[in-house]
């Protein structure tokens, strides 16, 4: 059985280093973009890479969201490389 | 930067199944009971035994997986592909090393070996040769497949990764 | 979060992303990167899992662990973990952690027939007062009882061995260890008069052939299996030979891999011994000034209860210690029947190996011993401490290494391995054994009860001198009811046990009264009455002790959650419950001190936290303490009284040791920054590396070349092979003893209907029966349940494909699991193979509880099952 793992409450940012081939990265960055939360902050063209980062509002579920990164079609990788979570800590 | 204690810990409390959300809103939870059947990572009576599900090792070969992200800084990465017919790893044989340890540059290739593992830190840990280090050969005992098993539970690990290599 | 803040962390954050991913960004980006960063901090600590004791490194930042690393500067590991190493911060974050004391109640009161209620830690504590004053009342120090355990930290240890055995007056203290240690213990014992072993992990780097035996390092001790490994890599002339009973990702790296029957490893080592003797490569200088030849009872039994069929005509059960001296010609009279033919006949493992290539293979093992040229470290752990003779082997180990004068020197070695992080430095070394005192002294010896006594400032004959009930004579006890309120401290003892199904069913008596203090809910939790939520490693501060005597310490970290409270404080805290009056009165056999206790200052009304643990002398050791380094300590801070528990109770303990072989340094040297770790004994502020001797252990005269100072069992009577012929007393101080032992078969061997051994051990990704584990998501995909290991001949004669759900029944019960005959372990026909970490596949159901009758320590490696299909369960 299986349940869903619940986001602390509180307001959380995620950065990622995605990659895509250098020709589909314009793509990719435009499908990208309009997820919601979602902010392209730098780009290496020639390498095909991008940092960019996730927002999540309380009650959110980021792993959900992290996915819908990853199956984004042309999407290589999509590293998570540093996750803030406002109001963590027990 | 201010990390403002929550109410995490209520929910923390959460794991007793039906206690849940009720007890994160109310000041003082009510004493609601949960049976021992409730408890645990086993949802089935002491006294019954079912099988457990089927669960599958990837199957994708190498070089038609995708990567899996790491879950903490340092923490070695997850081994994507099926590792049918290539291991275990014997004295000999180490046909990981094969893709990736083969010097290649190219960033669509087989990720490499991190220069932490052409290092002897034993002996001679300011060098850094050429062939993986005896400590390291055994590379199954770090870097462990992942089955399509759902997590039994929830884990609230946050990690901060600083270094994405 | 305002929304500029937002702005400057989206931005920065991004920026030190962009900036460890090798960007070019410009400096004032740069900058903001390293500002987000702010705020992490490393300190040293050690590795909750086994016995190898590997040095991590703990950040955490704002109150959580954020990340952990292997520790470059340990010489254990030098930076390497293994799989569950790295998730030693994610053990913690599992979501149904334990923040609360559960209570079974129905109507407001404790009621055992009850769903559990949270109470507040004084309703818990109230409830175990009262239950516990129930049964001290009707059944003395006798009726009551603590399951600990071998990851205690050494200060719980402590603690529990004070209240127990000084405060209750009880000896029914006895550890998880028991199930793991105790054959190893009472070899040591019986060898050598002194526990743990002379050699240490630096013999690996030194040796010429490593034998791992009973002993599946590459996943049990995976560290210490990769320098190994390593040794091998790099230096031409070494061996590794792997005896098994089936082949395991060990076998995969050894040059020669031995198969062999359970339990026959008995045998081989007297090949070997044989074999040593007839090439004439006994060590006689060496065995002629250091050694003395031992024999013992034989017809022991199997530590089974006294009314099974399989004990009776057993008449030596209730002396199974006692052993004498023989002569060598005894010894070789002993080995003699020991031929190549003989054993590989009665060895031989594989069915489908030609029974020339498994001769071969035992040759080239015993001129490994043999070679006068070349060093040898034998490495052991489960396969010969769970097994009905496991004193036996583990003795016969250090026989073949006594023989050859192969001991306590630099790359020679018989090492027992540690299956638990703290067996060596809490359960073994401070005795939470239902018949140990500190330091290795005994219950029943009145000079080590004296001491104890006068160290404690306790009255004379406080210390009952009836050794106490190992673990699993305490499940029998509780199923007979004459253990009805039990304290389960760290462990699992429910899932742990063999023959399961009596102990679960014992817990449910309406008489007795479980608590169980964890920090998940596993199947102990699910047995338990009252249920106390536990802190976990680095939300405490402690210390453990590994296999090759190191003992290392780490300061609290963050915070444990909810309610959540350490190991020590609770038995402190319990401790305020109970008074002199309450447990020093006089009970059956055991006369009353009350009067003594007065003369010593104490009253009725004094609490056991005055008398035990808040002394005088232990007031004194205040908080905040320097070497805090401004780490927290909330059992201090929970205690309120501003003393120092860990640090005064580790000291209290350590003048037990010091001068006596197992001395400790200071508390404080542990926490220095260069220091990882200690290997006791620490004398003049130096570690021993080998004991025993000359040119390494303080405690060895020079001169004297080897001193085997041990001083328990060390005055013996005469005898041959069978029995005592002159029983005048000779003195072997010094000396260490090479036992003969026969081989004798298991008391459960497949037969027609039951045709399959069954052997249950671990898997390198979970730990014990998986509580911490299998809550960390990455560790529970790697290996999500417990298979049926099995050759495909022996699914393919019973009609099994690979992934059916087969049942798996012995006389004792049946559990349902699925088959794999192609998984990481191949036994060979005739064997299936379960791990016991997961709580829905209850292997222990159907174990035996069997043991070996020296140990009291159970054989989860052998009996007989059969398996068959089961029908698909929905």
């Amino acid at each position: 059985m299986r349940r869903s793992v619940p986001t602390p409450p509180g307001y959380s940012i995620a950065s990622l280093l995605v990659r895509a081939t250098p020709a589909t990265l314009p793509d990719v960055l435009d499908r990208l973009s309009g997820l919601p939360g979602v902010d392209v902050h730098h780009v290496e063209q020639e390498a095909g890479r991008a940092v960019l980062t996730l927002e999540t509002e309380g009650g959110g579920d980021d792993a959900a969201r992290l996915d819908d990164i990853r199956r984004t079609p042309g999407v290589l990788t999509a590293e998570l490389v540093y996750h803030y979570v406002e109001g963590a800590g027990h | 930067m201010r990390m403002v204690r929550t109410v995490l810990m209520v929910l923390l409390v959460v794991f007793i199944g039906s206690l849940v959300t009720r007890a994160m809103q109310a000041p003082t939870p009510p004493a609601a009971a949960v049976s021992d059947l409730e408890i645990g990572l086993r949802r089935t009576p002491l006294t019954d035994d079912p099988a457990p599900p089927v669960y599958r090792y990837p199957e994708a070969p190498p070089g038609e997986s995708t990567k899996l992200p790491r879950f903490w800084e340092g923490a070695p990465p997850l081994v994507p592909h099926s590792l049918q017919g290539l291991i275990p790893i014997t004295r000999e044989d180490n046909l990981c090393l094969f893709c990736h340890a083969n010097g290649s540059t190219e960033p669509t290739d087989p990720p490499q070996v991190p220069k932490s593992h052409l290092t002897d830190y034993r002996r001679a840990p300011d060098v850094i040769r050429d062939s993986v280090a005896g400590a390291r050969w055994n590379c199954t005992v770090c870097h462990v497949m992942q089955t399509n098993a759902p997590a039994l539970v929830g884990n609230t690990y946050k990690a901060a990764i600083r270094n994405p290599q | 979060m305002d929304a500029s803040r937002r702005r400057f962390l989206k931005i920065g954050l991004a920026a030190a992303t962009g900036a460890a991913a090798g960007f070019h960004l410009p400096e004032h980006l740069l900058a903001l990167g390293r500002a987000v960063q702010e705020g992490w901090s490393w300190d040293k600590g050690v590795c909750r899992f086994c016995g190898v004791g590997c040095g991590i490194q703990i950040a955490t930042q704002g109150g959580r662990v954020v990340a952990v690393k292997g520790d470059p500067d340990s010489t254990v590991n030098r930076g390497l973990l293994c799989v569950k190493g790295y998730a030693n911060a994610k053990i913690l974050y599992g979501e149904d952690r334990l923040t609360r004391p559960l209570l079974r109640m129905k109507d407001g009161r404790f009621d055992k027939t009850g769903d559990f209620v949270p109470v507040t830690w004084a309703q818990a504590f109230g409830e175990m007062t009262a239950q516990f004053k129930r049964v001290y009342g009707e059944l003395g120090p006798t009726g009551v009882g603590v399951m600990g355990s071998g990851q205690y930290t050494i200060q719980e240890g402590y603690a529990a061995v004070k209240l127990v055995k000084a405060g209750w007056r009880s000896n029914n203290l006895d550890p998880n260890a028991r199930h793991c240690m105790a054959s190893a213990v009472a070899a040591f014992m019986q060898s050598f008069g002194i526990d743990e072993p002379a050699g240490c992990y630096d013999d690996i780097e030194l040796t010429d052939t490593v034998v791992t035996w009973g002993a599946n390092m590459a996943e049990m001790h995976p560290m210490l299996w990769a320098r190994v490994v390593d040794r091998r890599l790099n230096h031409e002339p070494m061996r590794l030979f792997n005896l098994t009973t089936f082949t395991t990702p060990t076998s995969a790296m050894a040059d020669v891999e031995i198969v062999f029957r359970p339990q026959t490893d008995l045998a081989i080592w007297n090949y070997i011994a044989r074999e040593i003797l007839r090439r004439e490569a006994m060590d006689r200088d060496f065995v002629e000034k250091h050694c003395v030849f031992a024999a013992g009872a034989v017809d022991i039994g199997y530590a089974l209860r006294a009314t099974d069929p399989r004990e009776s005509g057993q008449s030596q059960r209730d002396q199974a210690w006692r052993h004498w001296l023989i002569g060598l010609d005894d010894f070789r009279r002993g080995v003699e029947p020991y031929t190549l033919d003989y054993v590989a006949e009665l060895a031989r493992g594989n069915p489908d190996e030609p029974l020339d290539e498994f001769k071969a293979k035992l040759v080239a093992l015993a001129e490994a011993y043999a070679d006068r040229a070349r060093k040898v470290v034998s490495f052991w752990t489960m396969g010969f401490n769970q097994h009905t003779r496991g004193t036996w082997v583990n003795e016969q180990a250090y026989m073949a290494h006594l023989l050859t004068g192969k001991y306590a020197s630099p790359g020679n070695s018989a090492f027992s391995l540690t299956g638990q992080p703290s067996a060596c430095g809490t359960a073994r070394e401070v005795g939470t054994f239902a018949h140990r005192l500190p330091a290795d002294m005994a219950v029943d010896n009145p000079d080590h009860r004296k001491l104890a006594e006068d160290l404690w400032k306790l009255p004379a004959g406080t210390i009952n001198p009836q050794p106490g009930r190992d673990i699993t004579s305490m499940m029998r006890d509780l199923e007979d009811g004459r253990l009805k309120w039990l304290w389960v401290q760290v462990n699992n003892p429910f899932q742990a046990t063999a023959n399961a199904t009596h102990w679960i069913e014992a817990a449910r008596r309406l008489d007795a009264f479980i608590v169980v203090s964890d920090a998940y809910p596993g199947i102990s939790c699910k047995v338990a009455d009252l249920i106390l939520p536990s802190a976990m490693i680095f939300e405490k501060w402690g210390a453990y002790g590994n296999s090759e005597r190191r003992t290392q310490m780490w300061r609290q970290q963050v915070q444990a959650p909810g309610e959540a409270r350490a190991d020590l404080w609770q038995i402190l805290e319990f401790s305020k419950r109970l008074t002199v009056g309450d447990v020093w009165r006089g009970q059956g056999d055991l006369p009353g001190v009350i009067a003594g206790a007065e003369s010593l200052g104490y009253r009725p009304e004094t609490t056991l936290y005055e008398v035990l643990f808040a002394t005088p002398d232990n007031r004194k050791v205040v908080w905040p303490d320097p070497v805090a380094g401004g780490h927290p300590n909330d059992t201090v801070a929970h205690l309120g009284e501003g003393w120092f528990p860990e640090k005064a109770l580790f000291e209290e303990y350590a003048r037990f040791g010091r001068g006596h072989a197992h001395d400790l340094a200071p508390f404080d040297r542990y926490f220095a920054a260069d220091v990882r770790g200690l290997r006791w004994p620490v004398v003049d502020g130096k570690e021993t590396v080998w004991r025993f001797h000359e040119a390494h252990d303080p405690y060895v005269e020079k001169g004297k070349g080897f001193d085997f100072y041990g001083p328990a069992m060390k005055s013996l009577p005469r005898g041959n092979l069978d029995a005592v012929t002159d029983p005048a007393p000779v003195s072997l101080a010094g000396k260490a003893k090479i036992f003969f032992r026969p081989y004798v078969a298991p008391p459960e061997i497949p037969d027609a209907e039951w045709n399959l051994w069954l052997s249950t051990g671990r898997v390198l990704e979970h730990w014990h029966s998986g509580t911490m584990t299998r809550r960390v998501p990455e560790l529970h995909k790697a290996v999500p349940a417990a298979l049926a290991y099995m050759h495909p001949d022996d699914a393919e004669t019973r009609g099994l494909a690979r992934e059916d759900a087969v049942w798996i029944e012995s006389r004792r019960g049946r559990i349902r699991t699925r088959v794999e005959t192609e998984g990481r372990y191949q036994p060979p026909r005739g064997l299936v193979y379960v791990p016991w970490f997961d709580e829905s596949v209850f292997i222990n159901k159907v174990t035996l509880d069997a043991g070996c009758p020296i140990s009291r320590q159970t054989d989860f490696k052998k009996c007989a099952v059969k398996v068959y299909k089961a029908e698909e369960a929905r």
